[in-house]
């Protein structure tokens, strides 16, 4: 890639990433969710990949290390599933119950389980699909 | 007003999705996909949903360069046949199956509540206890990670399914000739 690209995308890397990561975590208080937020992130991680090229990213962040960020996260989604039938809150006994406290309506510590998991699809899905586009990136026609 | 504007877009997506299918050159078919989308945006936007906007606008975005990438490295022309008029029979059983989709289709809209007056059955229910049970501001992050939770469960499972998926299809080596090597 021409020099010039590779600059604009070092002054592009932080501000996007913040963005994305913003998003998921006030998904519970402002439009968007954890699957917008972590598209955004996943695409600058892809931007990344076709500037630098995926010897130098698999360098920073692996695809195994990837991998196994976007399935433990949806590990932990289940586990949390599970911990809401233990019947912490008002004797609600079924698959993901909100059982955290509310919070005060309209602050970032609001939603019981809301933003915990929007987190952890945000995380879920920027990894994940930074994955399947460095195999993507891997792959070549036999000629 | 908006039920025309909204018409209008509709037909350009049906005109954008046919000429998606119909090019040879697989780089202007991308274009003519990815209209599809930046269209379907615009409807919501005239629609008034500011979440379906972002993740259909990020979503048509990687989908637009992942399929330039995946275009690049395999090949630039659509190599499948066209039917000739000769071979009758392929179009006239996909114009019989059209027609019978089209009867069914204006069977099944009479039935639909009118535009702009949804049943509000579960929704209202929805809209009552957000506040009261659960103390997020934005509704629909609401809905979506508490009382329809497992629903988005399983959409990260499906990913995650997706990824085994691409690894399994694109892996270069198979395990027995790794070990092998």
């Amino acid at each position: 890639m021409p020099r010039v690209i590779k600059i604009l995308t070092n002054y592009v890397i932080g501000p996007i990433i913040t963005f994305g990561v913003y998003i998921f975590i006030f998904g519970h208080l402002l439009p968007g969710e954890g699957f917008d937020g972590g598209m955004i992130v996943a695409s600058i991680l892809i931007l990344c990949i076709i500037v630098y090229g995926k010897d130098e990213m698999e360098k920073r962040i692996s695809v195994n290390t990837a991998v196994l960020i976007s399935v433990l996260s949806a590990i932990i989604f289940i586990i949390i599933g599970f911990v809401g039938m233990a019947g912490l809150r008002m004797e609600h006994k079924y698959f993901l119950d909100n059982f955290l406290p509310q919070g005060s309506f309209s602050h970032l510590f609001s939603g019981g389980i809301v933003p915990i998991l929007n987190i952890l699809v945000g995380f879920s899905v920027a990894f994940g699909f930074y994955a399947i586009f460095a195999y993507l990136s891997e792959y070549k026609t036999e000629e | 007003m908006f039920e025309i504007l909204i018409i209008v877009f509709l037909v350009f997506i049906l005109i954008a999705a046919v000429a998606a299918v119909e090019m040879k050159d697989l780089l202007s078919s991308i274009m003519a996909l990815s209209v599809v989308g930046f269209g379907l945006v615009i409807i919501f936007i005239f629609l008034a949903a500011p979440e379906v906007v972002s993740a259909q606008l990020i979503v048509e975005m990687l989908c637009f360069v992942s399929l330039v990438v995946v275009v690049n490295k395999t090949s630039k022309t659509d190599e499948t046949k066209l039917y000739s008029m000769r071979e009758i029979s392929p179009v006239s059983a996909g114009l019989f199956f059209a027609i019978i989709f089209i009867i069914f289709g204006l069977w099944g809209i009479k039935g639909l509540p009118p535009f702009g007056e949804p049943v509000m059955k579960v929704s209202s229910i929805y809209i009552q206890k957000v506040i009261s049970e659960i103390g997020a501001k934005n509704i629909v992050t609401a809905i979506l990670m508490d009382f329809r939770a497992f629903n988005t469960l399983i959409e990260v499972i499906l990913l995650i399914t997706l990824f085994v998926g691409v690894a399994t299809i694109l892996r270069k080596k198979g395990r027995k000739d790794a070990e092998s090597n």
